[in-house]
């Protein structure tokens, strides 16, 4: 069962992603959404995801909020902003602009 | 876009930093030991084993401690982390060495602690106005450097008879208003109308009617002076201090208005002047009470009177120049008007037909001359005495706080080649150069907040003591041991 990382610099468009998809999420269902989403090829290095939201927290991406789960345990929901689905856009549209060239470069080559 | 972009970001740094900072770390445990929980019970579900599983799940999370690091960077925290460990290591090094901490904040603390007290002094003494509206436009007639009291040319005039004052305020339309007062004060017997116990002792001031006008100060309580009640037909009036209302009558409200009895005249009190107020010198013993001038020839019956004596000087005079007036040619046109007043006096019948005197003080009375000089300070005379030697002290406890200086700069450096070892080994270990010179920083701040704070109880002691000094005699000296906000802020400067 091998796994693979998620490439550098998408993490951030993933958990938007998963976001404008969810609505409020914690962090470990962020996770799994990832992993479930692509079918457990990706794997995000877990730890990470929280500093991640963090930085997302301080530009005003995501909102957070104090909440309970289904079994009744404190848990920080996230929520994503305006600016949030504005960023989502713009690093889709980025992240495909290298893909495609990329891939340009694959098949030339 | 990007600038409102950043600022928003900047806001919501400093909101968490106000708001959130204290259970940050808390909730941030929380919300990871959650996700571990999580993940534990899901392997679990999978078939692990008990203990596998919240070890596998911890080891998939990654390191919490760094995690936390990164965060607080990314909240840009981390400065704030390093000067805490920063300042708990010089805490625990300063601790560890008892000795060397207690004798370099004690130096510090009087080395601070003298030049505070001293500044607090200066600033009082030197610096502030009177306690009174627009003090900049107050100007005095005189230096004020004679004393009081005498007779004949002065030369250099301050001190005024009041005839020769009356003059001055009615020739000299450059102030809107001139003001006489005593040079000095008087004692005084004074008790309640009906109260037979013995009367009790106060001082006074004989000031004209426009007194409080000129000097722009309003009543605490009932009025204060006017024009009217300096008239030898006006009723007797006195003003009281809020000092002597206070502490010698218990602030009681009925007294406005009624009489008391003081040298045995009944007199009505007007009013009561406000708390800051000490009057127009800045002394020991400042007035407990104001009266109208004319009102000395009422209680000083008889020859004692000096009000109609044309020679005899006893007033001061301070009034507020109009604006935009230049005090040169106040300063000039006042000397013309002396000469004048002193022409007509001395050398005319009414003093002396003596052809030999008449011709001496003929060729004296152009030398005479007044300097109008700027008094936001009221009169300097009291103050010029103590200035040369506050001046002295000055320059003393900055010579003080230099030493203090020069030995704790000798100890830490003693102390520093003394852990020269222990600074080599942390190199190696890894620290840098500025984290080791930060950390040596740090406990030199640690030491001169210390050092200070020690210093202010020194210096409220210091300035009490000189002030106790200074005035060894006085009862009471209006003059604030507290040192004022911008001594406080010039101390925290000079550390």
């Amino acid at each position: 069962m091998s796994r693979d990382e998620i490439p550098p610099g998408t993490l951030y468009m993933l958990i938007l992603r998963v976001l404008a998809r969810g609505g409020e999420l914690h962090g470990y269902e962020i996770a799994k959404s990832i992993e479930l989403l692509s079918q457990d090829v990706l794997q995000v290095e877990e730890g990470s995801l929280y500093p991640a939201l963090q930085r997302m927290l301080i530009k005003g991406w995501v909102k957070a909020e104090w909440g309970v789960t289904a079994e009744n345990r404190r848990a920080r929901y996230y929520r994503l902003t305006a600016a949030g689905r504005k960023q989502l856009q713009e690093e889709i549209s980025q992240f495909e602009r290298v893909m495609g060239a990329v891939n340009r470069v694959i098949q030339t080559a | 876009m990007r600038f409102i972009e950043w600022l928003g970001e900047q806001a919501r740094r400093g909101r968490m930093l106000l708001s959130h900072r204290d259970r940050f770390d808390q909730e941030m445990e929380e919300e990871m030991r959650l996700h571990r929980d999580l993940r534990a019970r899901e392997l679990l579900e999978n078939g692990a084993q008990v203990n596998d599983a919240s070890y596998a799940a911890q080891r998939k999370f990654g390191n919490t401690l760094r995690l936390r690091e990164e965060i607080h960077q990314a909240w840009g925290w981390t400065w704030i982390d390093s000067l805490a460990r920063d300042f708990k290591y010089a805490g625990r090094r300063l601790r560890k060495s008892p000795g060397f901490t207690a004798v370099a904040v004690l130096t510090l603390a009087l080395g601070i602690g003298a030049n505070t007290a001293i500044f607090t002094l200066v600033q009082q003494v030197i610096f502030n106005p009177l306690p009174v509206a627009h003090a900049s436009e107050l100007y005095s007639l005189g230096d004020n450097k004679n004393g009081c009291c005498s007779g004949g040319l002065q030369d250099d005039f301050s001190v005024y008879s009041y005839p020769l004052y009356q003059y001055l305020r009615d020739h000299t339309p450059e102030f809107s208003d001139l003001a006489g007062f005593m040079a000095g004060s008087v004692s005084l017997g004074v008790r309640r109308e009906g109260d037979h116990a013995a009367a009790q002792f106060f001082r006074g001031e004989f000031v004209s009617g426009n007194y409080f006008s000129v000097l722009g100060v309003d009543a605490r309580a009932g009025r204060m002076l006017a024009p009217t009640d300096d008239q030898r037909s006006a009723p007797p009036v006195a003003v009281m201090s809020y000092r002597a209302w206070q502490n010698r009558f218990a602030s009681d409200p009925n007294l406005i208005g009624r009489t008391l009895i003081i040298r045995g005249i009944p007199v009505t009190l007007a009013g009561i002047t406000p708390p800051e107020f000490f009057g127009d010198t800045l002394a020991s013993d400042p007035p407990d009470f104001w009266m109208p001038i004319s009102m000395e020839a009422l209680l000083n019956p008889g020859q004692a009177s000096l009000l109609e004596h044309w020679n005899e000087y006893w007033l001061y005079a301070i009034g507020r120049l109009r604006p935009g007036t230049d005090p040169r040619a106040v300063q000039a046109h006042a000397t013309t008007e002396l000469q004048q007043w002193l022409k007509e006096n001395y050398v005319g019948d009414r003093y002396s037909s003596d052809p030999y005197i008449a011709a001496r003080y003929t060729k004296d009375i152009p030398k005479q001359y007044i300097n109008v000089i700027p008094a936001p300070g009221g009169v300097i005379s009291t103050r010029d005495n103590n200035r040369s030697a506050l001046r002295l002290l000055m320059v003393i406890s900055a010579l003080v706080l230099l030493i203090a200086c020069a030995n704790i700069a000798n100890l830490l450096l003693a102390r520093s080649t003394a852990s020269r070892y222990q600074i080599a080994v942390r190199l190696a270990l890894g620290a840098s150069r500025s984290h080791i010179l930060r950390q040596t920083m740090t406990e030199g701040v640690l030491l001169a907040l210390l050092g200070g704070a020690a210093g202010l109880g020194v210096s409220v002691a210091t300035s009490r003591g000189i002030l106790s000094l200074a005035f060894r005699h006085a009862d009471y000296v209006p003059i604030s041991t507290t040192p004022s906000l911008p001594v406080l802020g010039s101390l925290l400067l000079f550390l």
